[in-house]
């Protein structure tokens, strides 16, 4: 499982407690793409006048203006398009979790979307922009189950 | 007539707080002494003050107009705005003054800023830290602080134009190493320790490629820009191009969903609208004074702003583009990297101290003209100032 060699969880909680305000409201609600990440799947807000995939999630599309979305599927593998080690502790709450890896995720199915992601890699394991990583079920965390994804496909 | 002949707006004196780490000193108090000296310089009372300008991400919450008003008496004040967000706040701030005295809106202006991020525990984050989506969907996966944000885009601005990580770190080690040097002249900056690359290689790693001499200091601090007509100065220095540019992503989503990416945009649109609109080129500017809330934010605006070609920007720093003996001065106050976090203030007042001839022992002989960038995260702000005559 993803989410046992996740090391941020706790950390985050206890990072996000430390914010003012921590209660998100959004535009639209994001179940279906954390429902999605439950099934190790990307799934994204689609707009059908434009036929493409928009993220962050918007109260419109940003290219067309229309309203309404459809969540669609994007499958599970993307390409790494950036990373970075955090190895510094911005809140004493993440001090157990330096170092970790995050990554800028490009979905092959959604041309145009960057997720970000705690990356789950191997110790010492190269990485290099470009390469293929495949998206998994992480933990419950904030207002759903995250999406994360590794180097390696999951089952 | 043509546009530069009708601009009469100069800054006609500027004045700063002490910059510390963390100050005992409230903001207003640090707000007041930078006041205070500014209208020393420009040789102006209170009571000549008809407007007050600043940014409007911190001042508003932090010393809000009203309270500069009371606090300083400043009874004649006809006119109180709030512009865009952070360092380009200042900047717009500074150019929405030298627009109104251009149309004899007004007679005198004053524009100001201050912050206490070094003294209040997790301030600077907080800054990204009242945006949903970012707290859901960024901060939930460990990319949080500012950091984080620059370098992924180091990061993906080596693969895109192939420059290896050896040879980027030797850039940004340049950019920090020139920086703290241009601090040591500078009695007013916070670091007065040396830094050389030794040092540098040895430094923390923050968030990797960046460490710790990359990434802007945090603190306390306050400055305060006077202007007015030119002939009621006796060192005005003329506001003579502006230029601001901003990105159809808001802050919450500009750092990860910039189609441009690594690329800033509305960087390049900010510096050609101030270039245009002063009538000057790139190669006349004796001193820039640049943003440099990170060594590569930095080394991408020199790019963005059109000093040297992009992706060339490595090899521009690493081969001394950047130093005081070189054509193109950068940060010669010590910038946010090693002067003081004043969200770029600093960098005006360096700027026009500069053009004074009263830079002290960073003076550039003989600067006539300034370039001043200031970035956001989804905005900036160029200022192109002219020497007294």
């Amino acid at each position: 499982m993803i989410a046992e060699r996740l090391p941020l969880p706790q950390g985050v909680v206890d990072a996000l407690r430390c914010l003012e305000g921590a209660e998100s409201r959004h535009f639209v609600a994001m179940d279906p793409h954390h429902d999605g990440a439950a099934r190790n799947e990307t799934v994204l807000p689609w707009c059908a006048a434009c036929s493409r995939a928009h993220w962050y999630p918007a109260l419109h599309c940003p290219i067309c203006g229309r309203d309404g979305w459809e969540w669609r599927g994007f499958g599970r593998e993307g390409t790494l398009d950036s990373w970075t080690v955090v190895c510094h502790a911005v809140t004493p709450a993440l001090r157990s979790s330096v170092p970790f890896t995050v990554g800028l995720i490009c979905p092959v199915q959604a041309p145009g979307v960057r997720l970000v992601s705690a990356l789950i890699v191997r110790p010492d394991e190269p990485l290099r922009i470009g390469q293929p990583v495949f998206a998994g079920s992480g933990p419950e965390l904030g207002r759903g189950r995250l999406l994360v994804f590794s180097t390696e496909r999951s089952p | 007539m043509s546009r530069r002949a009708k601009r009469v707006a100069c800054i006609t004196g500027v004045g700063e707080s002490v910059y510390q780490r963390r100050c005992a000193i409230p903001v207003a108090g640090l707000v007041h002494a930078a006041v205070t000296a500014a209208f020393d310089d420009a040789g102006v009372t209170a009571g000549e003050i008809d407007a007050v300008f600043t940014e409007s991400s911190v001042m508003p919450t932090l010393f809000p107009t009203d309270k500069l008003i009371a606090q300083e008496r400043l009874a004649g004040v006809r006119q109180a705005s709030y512009h865009s967000t952070y360092g380009p706040g200042i900047g717009q701030a500074v150019s929405a003054a030298a627009a109104a005295i251009d149309a004899e809106d007004i007679d005198t202006a004053l524009v100001y800023f201050g912050v206490d991020f070094g003294s209040r525990p997790g301030a600077v984050y907080a800054l990204h830290g009242v945006h949903p989506l970012k707290r859901d969907l960024e901060f939930t996966h460990g990319l949080f602080g500012q950091p984080t944000y620059f370098a992924l885009f180091a990061r993906r601005y080596m693969h895109v134009y192939g420059v290896g990580e050896d040879e980027l770190r030797d850039a940004l080690c340049a950019i920090a190493v020139r920086t703290r040097e241009n601090a040591l002249t500078n009695p007013a900056a916070i670091c007065t320790e040396p830094l050389d690359p030794e040092r540098y290689a040895a430094a923390k790693m923050i968030a990797d490629p960046l460490c710790l001499y990359d990434c802007s200091l945090t603190s306390d601090g306050a400055a305060a820009i006077v202007l007015s007509r030119a002939e009621r100065a006796e060192q005005p220095v003329r506001v003579l191009g502006a230029g601001y540019g901003q990105s159809l992503l808001d802050e919450s989503s500009v750092f990860t969903q910039n189609p441009s990416y690594p690329r800033l945009p509305f960087v390049q649109a900010s510096a050609d609208r101030a270039f245009a609109a002063a009538g000057v080129g790139r190669e006349d500017i004796d001193v820039a004074e640049i943003y440099d809330c990170f060594t590569i934010s930095l080394l991408l605006q020199l790019e963005d702003m059109g000093f040297c070609t992009a992706g060339e920007g490595a090899a521009f720093v690493a081969n001394g583009a950047i130093g005081r003996d070189s054509p193109l001065p950068v940060n010669t106050h010590g910038g946010l990297l090693s002067q003081a976090y004043v969200m770029g203030i600093n960098h005006i007042v360096e700027a026009v101290s500069q053009l004074r001839g009263r830079a002290g022992a960073g003076q550039v002989a003989g600067a006539t003209l300034a370039a001043v960038g200031l970035l956001a995260s989804r905005e900036h702000a160029t200022l192109i100032l002219e020497a007294p005559r």
